[in-house]
């Protein structure tokens, strides 16, 4: 006799996918009830209908463009730069021990202290504009990428490196054919770090010196108590922020085939 | 062995030690001397302690020997890669590539272009009898083929010579003597001059020509048995008693060290 599932019973997957749909779609209705006929005050609250039709209206008049552009241009340079020099940089400190111990008391300083405290030095550095608020992403999302690029390296598999060795491999055969490959899963994990901290460090620089953003969008309509302007900011924000992370989760999946099973 | 006939591998008098805790050093190896024949399946048995791996990486250039030689071919080895190939303890596979870029790469390392290197590493899967395996990745495969991968890997180089340092160890008993009568035949078809590393005393004396046995602290050779079972051996010849009494001479020659760390490691847990 075939051992089947019985009728009527769902997969796994159809079950997560079914539990999923349920909570999304519930949650829209509930925000949607809730806005519209318990917390009838648009100062306080907004209907997602609302939200969604100012975005709307925000892209007909070209605002919303203004404000993703000044924050997606800054968050792009900032991030990919910090992505880059945080890979490099993690290789170096990990292969250079004297480095790491020399390096160290700064990198932890610098990666403890709140960046809403350190923001205000960078905008009257650089000035309101692009370039502070790179250099905020930038240092925000450069910790995460170092630490696991470091981290990665430091834990490769000593079995893997002789087995490389023994094969005749130069160092720089070792780096690239070994150390690498195995650090990859961790530089994804810490990209991942780095989205919500980089965008983060959007928002902050934002508050201190902006003229456009998505964070100066939220800190405006937050002030003049345009709630359906201020949810359509953190939309945008959380939008970003999902898309990305999700990318990079598959990203890793493709990788590092050996750690998804 | 015709003493006219230069041996394919001399290790002569090798020594090897670390720097102790205490200040004094802490010998590992002391004065190895071995011939090995061109085509010779030589294996090393000894208690824990005796440096049986350390040899193997001195062998490999992994590790310089603290004093005395290696010659292949009566050449100084000078770097790992050469003529020498390792199949490590555990599988050491790159859990990225694949089987069949597993198999390739000493040969991408050594520059070989790219269709080359996958005929010779299909050849030499398809020896180890991994054909139809070459888009697995090593995290799909069992523990045995696992290493047959690893065995393919090495065997891709075109070696002279292979050192093994207790390939089969991580395996259960029935895949572990499957790989031992694999492992006679890959030889018996290429021809390697084999180096075998095992704890195992009967798969040492199944697989070899000659077994080693190494003193512990510090490992040196204690005796060498030449093991006069015809050729081809299959499994049963285990059950003999003419195999079961090179087993148990090579059980007298290591027991005292085998006792000895023993009684230290249930010491060291008490």
């Amino acid at each position: 006799m075939q051992i089947s599932e019985p009728p009527g019973a769902l997969s796994v997957a159809t079950r997560k996918l079914a539990s999923v749909a349920v909570s999304i779609v519930g949650v829209v209705i509930v925000w949607e009830l809730l806005g519209r006929y318990v917390i009838q005050n648009d100062l306080i609250f907004a209907p997602l209908s609302h939200i969604f039709a100012k975005m709307y209206q925000m892209a007909g008049t070209g605002e919303l463009w203004r404000h993703l552009k000044a924050s997606g241009s800054a968050f792009i340079i900032g991030y990919m730069s910090a992505v880059i020099m945080g890979v490099g940089f993690g290789l170096l400190i990990a292969l250079r021990p004297r480095l790491s111990f020399f390096m160290e008391p700064w990198l932890i300083a610098l990666y403890a202290t709140p960046m809403i405290a350190l923001a205000p030095i960078f905008v009257v550095l650089l000035g309101i504009g692009i370039y502070s608020k790179i250099a905020i992403i930038f240092i925000e999302a450069f910790f995460p990428v170092t630490a696991n690029a470091a981290l990665g390296v430091r834990s490769t598999s000593k079995e893997l490196i002789e087995a490389s060795r023994s094969f005749g491999a130069t160092e720089g055969q070792v780096m690239r054919t070994v150390l690498i490959p195995y650090s990859l899963p961790f530089i994804i994990a810490g990209m991942r770090i780095a989205v919500a901290r980089g965008l983060a460090g959007v928002v902050i620089a934002e508050i201190f010196g902006s003229v456009a953003g998505v964070g100066n969008m939220i800190w405006f309509s937050a002030e003049s108590y345009d709630m359906p302007k201020l949810f359509s900011g953190v939309f945008i924000l959380a939008g970003t922020s999902i898309v990305l992370m999700s990318t990079l989760a598959r990203l890793e999946r493709v990788v590092a085939p050996w750690r998804a099973s | 062995m015709d003493p006219n006939n230069q041996s394919k591998l001399r290790l002569s008098r090798v020594s090897h030690q670390y720097p102790g805790a205490s200040g004094e050093p802490l010998v590992v190896l002391k004065d190895i001397s071995l011939d090995i024949a061109n085509g010779e399946f030589v294996t090393i048995v000894g208690g824990s302690g005796s440096g049986k791996t350390t040899l193997l990486r001195i062998v490999d250039r992994l590790i310089p020997p603290s004093s005395g030689q290696v010659l292949i071919d009566g050449k100084v080895v000078e770097r790992p890669g050469g003529q020498i190939s390792f199949v490590f303890q555990q599988d050491c596979l790159m859990p990225w590539r694949r089987v069949l870029g597993n198999a390739t790469y000493g040969l991408d390392l050594r520059g070989v272009a790219k269709s080359d290197a996958q005929e010779r590493a299909r050849k030499y899967l398809d020896l180890v009898g991994l054909s139809g395996f070459e888009r697995y990745y090593p995290h799909q495969l069992s523990g045995g083929m696992r290493q047959r991968v690893n065995l393919a890997r090495a065997l891709a180089v075109e070696p002279d010579i292979l050192l093994m340092d207790e390939p089969f160890a991580a395996l259960d008993a029935q895949t572990r003597e499957l790989m031992q009568i694999e492992l006679l035949r890959i030889w018996k078809q290429t021809g390697k001059t084999i180096l075998f590393v095992t704890h195992q005393l009967d798969e040492a004396v199944f697989l070899a020509d000659r077994v080693v046995a190494l003193s512990a602290r510090p490992g040196s050779i204690r005796e060498v048995l030449d093991i006069d079972i015809p050729r081809p051996r299959d499994i049963e010849i285990k059950r003999t008693t003419h195999f079961q009494d090179y087993v148990s001479r090579l059980w007298h020659l290591i027991e005292a060290d085998v006792r000895r760390s023993f009684r230290a490691e249930t010491a060291a847990e008490a």
